[in-house]
């Protein structure tokens, strides 16, 4: 793993071409906000992908974590006027502190267990966002405040654009790093074996705690952001459907893979789009995708780039030989 | 003095007792086995002494300290590292990687540091690859540096779990049938690794069924059967001690 003096390599390079190209591929608003949806989509999932794909704890509670810091955020600069940057910055300490204390109980769970307790977890704050209505407008949602970072206000696509594309790379720039860094390696070796990660002296359950609150904060912003781009929220974007769709995401692209989560992202957030065609089959035909990608690819969608790359190492063989 | 001192220990699972009033003494730098048929309760002693399981009754103490019960991750700090047997290796991981854990409680894991890269982070890890590829060297698999573990073979992976038990220099290693499994020439090969590394200081606390490589390495053996200890001495008083010719040795041990 030589990576010093790595600091953009070709993977982010690639990401950061193919962000600046597809603008001219959007023709309407609507278009954008799919864009603008994969992309934070993709972030949130690269923080799911952390405590999933490199912790190895499952997690099926993290659409609901995501909506609830949504809501503290949005309650807070909507109902009391608070400014958008400080109640995201707010909202990130409360679900940081919510999930400290939720995590604590839940990670001693492993495996089927610890999918039913986040799953718990997840249905109950979607319950209570449903119910609360006098601070959240119950189920029919509530308007948000208009965003606006220092008094530079968002209002069109390109910004909001610009924004989820800059958080995007830096999110996956920062991941790669922190799995090639000691903390990643020993995410990586609690997922490969726990008693190896008490062997060589790492106290799991804190980074197990770490991690997951780590994940939860970039949920909250990631979907706070979503908020307040749409201008609107409701409890569905906290339901079990929701977190069911991330774990979803990062399955179907590559657990563990950096790239997996992006690219699931947004091929599960965008391939609707482009199935509406299909009218009444739309459904079924996303299924059947689904479907085929994990026989065939059970190791997610990114995986064929592994098969490219065994293919040219063998060649190069070929040509040694 | 000894190293590490076993005052009475017992555990029970359920109305089983695995290990029933146990007392032994390792001796600073020398090689000392711990012996006995299957369901001995051997791996039950060395998961309790390296704080895997709990302790029932009894204490344990390392250089006059008291490490009863003392979580594994913390005992690392006391520099106690121990092997498995059955691998403890992180499969989706390179050999490189595996044994930079091993340095673990040397390196600096702050989350910030980490997903900034910061200079110091990067040359620890240049700093740590270099002592690690030496270390590979020592045990003749530094070619395999880079291989996913899950590629390589029982033998090598039983040498890369005892590489990355000696990253941090331990006082005190703990060796759990580092050679079931293996053929004769690997296990020739980890006896000479073995007579190495207690030649350099550090304790060792093995475990083993191959009688061969105990008789020829160790320098005391504790034999326990059934949970209790049923003798200890050196390797010529062990297999002339007829209760342990009886119990696990076999007549036919003796004139081999």
């Amino acid at each position: 793993m030589e990576n010093k003096g790595l600091f953009l390599d070709r993977g982010i390079v690639l990401t950061i071409i193919v962000l600046c190209v597809i603008p001219f591929l959007l023709q309407n608003s609507f278009h954008y906000e799919i864009a603008i949806m994969c992309m934070l989509n993709a972030v949130i999932c690269i923080g799911l992908n952390m405590l999933v794909g490199y912790t190895g704890q499952i997690s099926l509670g993290h659409g609901a974590f995501a909506g609830l810091g949504a809501y503290v955020a949005v309650i807070l600069s909507t109902t009391y006027s608070f400014d958008p940057v400080l109640s995201i910055l707010i909202a990130s300490v409360v679900l940081a502190i919510i999930a400290y204390f939720i995590s604590k109980p839940i990670l001693k769970l492993e495996g089927h267990y610890l999918a039913m307790g986040t799953l718990a977890v997840g249905i109950i704050i979607s319950i209570v966002l449903t119910n609360e209505d006098h601070l959240t407008g119950g189920p029919d949602g509530m308007g948000v405040s208009s965003f606006h970072i220092l008094g530079y206000v968002f209002e069109n696509d390109i910004q909001w654009y610009v924004l989820s594309a800059i958080f995007l790379v830096f999110s996956i720039w920062a991941l790669q790093n922190v799995v090639n860094s000691p903390f990643g390696r020993i995410l990586r070796c609690i997922r490969d074996s726990e008693t190896a990660a008490k062997a060589i002296g790492a106290d799991v359950p804190y980074y197990k705690t770490y991690v997951f609150v780590i994940s939860v904060v970039i949920a909250t912003v990631a979907g706070s952001l979503y908020s307040y781009y749409t201008g609107f929220i409701s409890p569905e974007e906290s339901g079990f459907m929701r977190s069911i769709e991330l774990v979803v995401m990062i399955v179907f692209g590559g657990l563990g893979r950096i790239y997996g989560a992006v690219i699931g992202a947004i091929i599960i957030t965008a391939l609707p789009q482009f199935l509406t065609f299909l009218h009444d089959y739309e459904h079924m035909v996303f299924g059947a995708i689904i479907i085929f990608v994990m026989i065939f690819m059970p190791k997610g969608i990114v995986s064929i780039f592994d098969v490219l790359k065994y293919e040219k190492k063998k060649e190069i063989k070929k040509d040694n030989s | 003095m000894s190293l590490l001192k076993i005052d009475g220990i017992s555990k029970s699972f359920g109305g089983l007792k695995a290990v029933d009033n146990i007392s032994f003494e390792v001796e600073e730098g020398t090689i000392h086995a711990l012996i006995g048929p299957n369901g001995a309760g051997k791996t039950t002693l060395v998961n309790m002494i390296s704080g895997i399981y709990s302790v029932d009754v009894g204490d344990i103490y390392f250089n006059d300290e008291k490490i009863t019960n003392v979580p594994t991750h913390k005992l690392v700090n006391k520099h106690i590292m121990r092997t498995f047997q059955n691998l403890e290796i992180c499969e989706n991981m390179t050999v490189m990687e595996n044994i930079l854990l091993g340095f673990n409680i040397n390196m600096n894991k702050n989350l910030l540091k980490c997903s900034f890269q910061f200079e110091s982070i990067l040359d620890d890890e240049e700093k740590f690859t270099h002592i690690a590829l030496s270390h590979l060297k020592r045990v003749g698999i530094e070619e395999h540096a880079y291989t996913l573990c899950s590629d390589l073979s029982y033998g090598i992976l039983k040498k890369v779990e005892i590489v990355r038990a000696l990253a941090i220099n331990p006082k005190l290693l703990l060796l759990d049938e580092p050679v079931a499994g293996l053929n004769g020439t690997e296990t020739a090969e980890i006896a000479e690794i073995i007579k190495e590394i207690a030649a350099q200081g550090v304790t060792v606390l093995l475990i083993e069924h191959d009688m061969k490589m105990i008789m020829g390495i160790s320098d005391n053996i504790t034999v326990v059967n059934f949970g209790v200890k049923l003798a200890e001495g050196t390797p010529e008083e062990i297999s002339s001690n007829p209760a342990v010719i009886k119990a696990y040795l076999g007549e036919g041990s003796l004139h081999e």
